[in-house]
């Protein structure tokens, strides 16, 4: 076996496999229409509705506007959710029916947020603004702190396991994929529900607009021409098991979680760093027990702000020399959608290793010297993929690298 | 599964900076008074009825110099202090290798006041995106962490987590993990909950007896999977999530059973407890499973009577406690929130007298 060597790093530790996917997001809802989507790069920007944009010189984001069947779902639980819970419910929802799950009572919720509950905190705000604190009600103080959204998952899905929120910025969905896969590794769960999910919001709207981050294009990652982001939104969210556990109820293995790395680049709250991520790079090439030259595609970051493509392609570069994979960004496609960024590339990953092709960098037109990389511009591309590392950076130099394997490949070791 | 050392822990509370103050008076020192709050900590202009234990008198430039501080929310600036102290206090040989020690910090939702005041600049300014880009990064929850990896030059994992009242317990669990798994050599975790005019609306609207105030502070405690001879406790073992609707004791029970089997730990060996819990009712319902596991056991008292209400640093500020507090031997901490959440630790206090 080729790759018979590959994940070996840890070798007392179970091994987790990724067996259901679900996704929410603005170029479709569910894994059919994410792959649909991925596959004709496709690329959807509109006005923003989700707050009042009065004021703004420009204020279009990737929204989610379309709900498609499951409208009705999100409307009945937004009477007692925010936003935020709204897309994780559905998302996890998709994610267990996937994974072809009748009992997951046991099963744990690991779920990653930049700005948590940020339509309810933005509502609470102009309330008191307008009316004064008092006027107020206590649901949504109760449902302003971050963990609510975890706890709502779980209390949808009817789950008694943990139920955590990890809240490391536009890094968390690889933090929280990560730990979900050490909660297995270690033999504290045999499943355990884990992904992403944010809302657009205006805090952060404003924020990167102040920092002159938001394009007034779309989103054109390592391109000449690329003057920000988009803010996106969404959830993704994925059903991770033992590799024993989803074997004994022969549930599809889509890929296997082979390790994560974890950085802090302790330098500059909004500027990264390329030297930190390289390290975070090679540390989960370590844990993964994966050389450069196994990985077949990168899911960067890929904000298609100036910085951070450059930054990004430099740390690429010191770890993989001249022969660097394919490095696409998703972003140009569905947006900067925050905590769930990393999750979303993770599902594209998988999408991708299961239908053998490279979803594409769109809205490219001009290659940047600076940021010389081979994005898979604008078309999807064939491509057969045993090997992935999906990319995560945040505010704060939170960095996360994590290591997927092709189902596939599990299940030939397996014969 | 491996014990995981507590090397150390630093405290910030309504008796000041340090150990050494909230250790004298949880024996019984005087408490400086509750105060209201001043005007100056108020960007909406409607102050709280209630005083609170905060730390009116923190000076962040004093502690950390005046270079960046003022920029900085109350939850990074003592969350800086915090981990800073804490290094200070450990060997050399403990806090060297900047690339394996990093940061874990429990949170209800990071600074509440970065996030309104932000969110209520761009309804206040000239423009919606006229909003001060040095607040923004502020405004995300991991700011603290980041900002203790920053001043300290922690480069190792840096991660925040939410459980809201129960943070304390999130930031344990996920770093006892996190050392287990060799992510990190040595581990600053624990959790800091500002006062603030957000959480003090907020308090004031779920708890309506006037008589419970809200505190500021925090614990951080220095953790690491390498056993030490001066290590001040031990981890055994830390449980958190939802219980079953409508369980309640048995449900508690049950949880506290299997932090038991996780630690290889029989309930004859458990010899106390407390609880971290501000409601009442779930208190007395962790008090009822405790005394149906291990019979009558010694009770170290939840300190929220008298340092007050610390939200989401309530859980490390009553670990701090506890490893002042109790004696020698396993014990077990506790608390649930009105949402269902229900955390447990096992840990083991060292006999010292430094303190």
């Amino acid at each position: 076996m080729e790759f018979g060597d590959i994940g070996t790093s840890n070798p007392g530790g179970r091994r987790v496999v990724v067996t259901g996917i679900g996704v929410v997001s603005n170029v479709g809802i569910g894994r059919d229409a994410f792959t649909q989507a991925l596959r004709s790069g496709k690329c959807v920007v509109s006005d923003i509705r989700g707050f009042e944009t009065d004021g703004y010189p420009y204020a279009h984001a990737t929204e989610i506007h379309d709900l498609g069947t499951s409208q009705h779902d999100y409307d009945r639980l937004s009477e007692s959710h925010g936003r935020a819970a709204c897309l994780a419910i559905l998302a996890a929802r998709q994610a267990i029916a996937d994974a072809g799950i009748d009992d997951c009572t046991e099963a744990g919720v690991v779920l990653g947020t930049t700005n948590g509950e940020s339509q309810l905190l933005d509502h609470i705000v102009r309330t008191w603004m307008q009316q004064g604190p008092s006027h107020i009600p206590q649901a949504d103080w109760q449902n302003a702190p971050a963990h609510r959204i975890a706890n709502a998952v779980s209390r949808a899905l009817g789950l008694r396991g943990e139920s955590l929120v990890v809240a490391t910025a536009c890094a968390a969905g690889n933090y929280a994929i990560g730990h979900a896969t050490d909660v297995i590794t270690a033999g504290e769960a045999d499943m355990m529900i884990c992904g992403g999910v944010d809302a657009v919001n205006r805090s952060a709207y404003s924020g990167f607009f102040r920092l002159n981050a938001i394009t007034p294009d779309v989103c054109r990652p390592f391109d000449a021409g690329r003057q920000g982001i988009l803010t996106g939104e969404g959830a993704a969210i994925l059903v991770l098991e033992s590799l024993a556990h989803a074997r004994g109820r022969g549930a599809p293995i889509l890929a296997e979680i082979l390790g994560y790395g974890l950085t802090c680049d302790a330098n500059h709250m909004v500027a990264p760093h390329a030297d930190s991520i390289a390290r975070c790079i090679r540390l989960a090439h370590e844990r993964s027990g994966v050389k450069p030259s196994d990985i077949d595609l990168i899911s960067a970051h890929g904000t298609g702000t100036r910085t951070n493509d450059v930054v990004e392609v430099a740390a690429i570069r010191q770890v993989f020399g001249a022969a660097a994979p394919p490095t696409v960004s998703i972003k140009s496609m569905i947006g900067h959608t925050m905590g769930a960024a990393s999750a979303m590339g993770a599902i594209a990953c998988i999408i991708g290793m299961q239908n053998d092709f490279i979803p594409p960098t769109v809205n490219f037109r001009e290659a940047d010297s600076a940021c010389d990389i081979d994005c898979v511009p604008n078309h999807a591309r064939g491509a057969s993929l045993r090997v992935v590392e999906n990319h995560g950076f945040a505010f704060g130099g939170n960095n996360g690298v994590l290591i997927l394997r092709n189902g596939r490949d599990i299940a030939e070791l397996a014969a | 599964m491996t014990p995981i050392a507590i090397l150390d822990v630093g405290v910030a509370s309504a008796a000041g900076i340090g150990l050494a103050p909230f250790a004298a008076c949880l024996r019984g020192a005087a408490l400086p008074a509750p105060a209201r709050m001043e005007a100056s900590l108020s960007a909406f202009g409607h102050l709280p009825t209630r005083a609170a234990h905060w730390l009116s008198g923190f000076d962040a430039g004093a502690h950390l110099g005046r270079k960046g501080v003022a920029n900085l929310d109350r939850t990074t600036q003592l969350a800086i202090l915090l981990c800073r102290d804490l290094l200070g206090t450990l060997p050399a040989h403990l806090s060297e290798g900047r690339e394996s020690t990093g940061v874990v910090l429990g949170t209800s939702g990071g600074s509440f006041k970065s996030i309104a005041d932000f969110i209520r600049s761009t309804y206040a300014g000239p423009a919606p995106h006229m909003v001060s880009p040095m607040q923004f990064p502020n405004t995300v929850m991991n700011s603290a962490a980041a900002q203790c990896a920053i001043w300290n030059g922690l480069r190792g994992l840096n991660s925040t987590v939410c459980a809201g009242d129960l943070s304390g317990f999130a930031a344990l669990q996920y770093a006892m993990r996190m050392l287990r798994l060799d992510h990190a050599r040595l581990l600053l975790a624990g959790a800091v909950q500002e006062y603030c005019e957000f959480g003090a609306f907020a308090h004031e609207s779920l708890t309506p007896d006037p008589a419970s105030l809200q505190a500021e502070g925090g614990a951080v405690f220095a953790l690491s999977a390498a056993p030490d001879d001066g290590a001040i406790g031990t981890l055994l073992a830390v449980r958190l999530g939802l219980l079953p609707a409508g369980s309640g004791v048995s449900g508690m029970a049950d949880a506290i059973r299997r932090l038991l089997r996780d630690a290889g730990v029989v309930p004859g060996e458990i010899s106390w407890w407390s609880t971290a819990s501000k409601g009442e009712a779930q208190a007395g319902a962790e008090a009822e499973a405790v005394a149906y596991l291990f019979g009558a056991i010694v009770t170290v008292p939840c300190i929220a009577g008298r340092f007050g209400d610390a939200g989401g640093a309530s859980v490390a500020l009553q670990v701090a406690a506890c490893l002042i507090l109790a004696p020698d031997g396993i014990g077990l901490v506790t608390a649930a929130d009105a949402g269902g959440q229900f955390g447990c630790a096992l840990l083991r206090r060292r006999p010292r007298t430094v303190h």
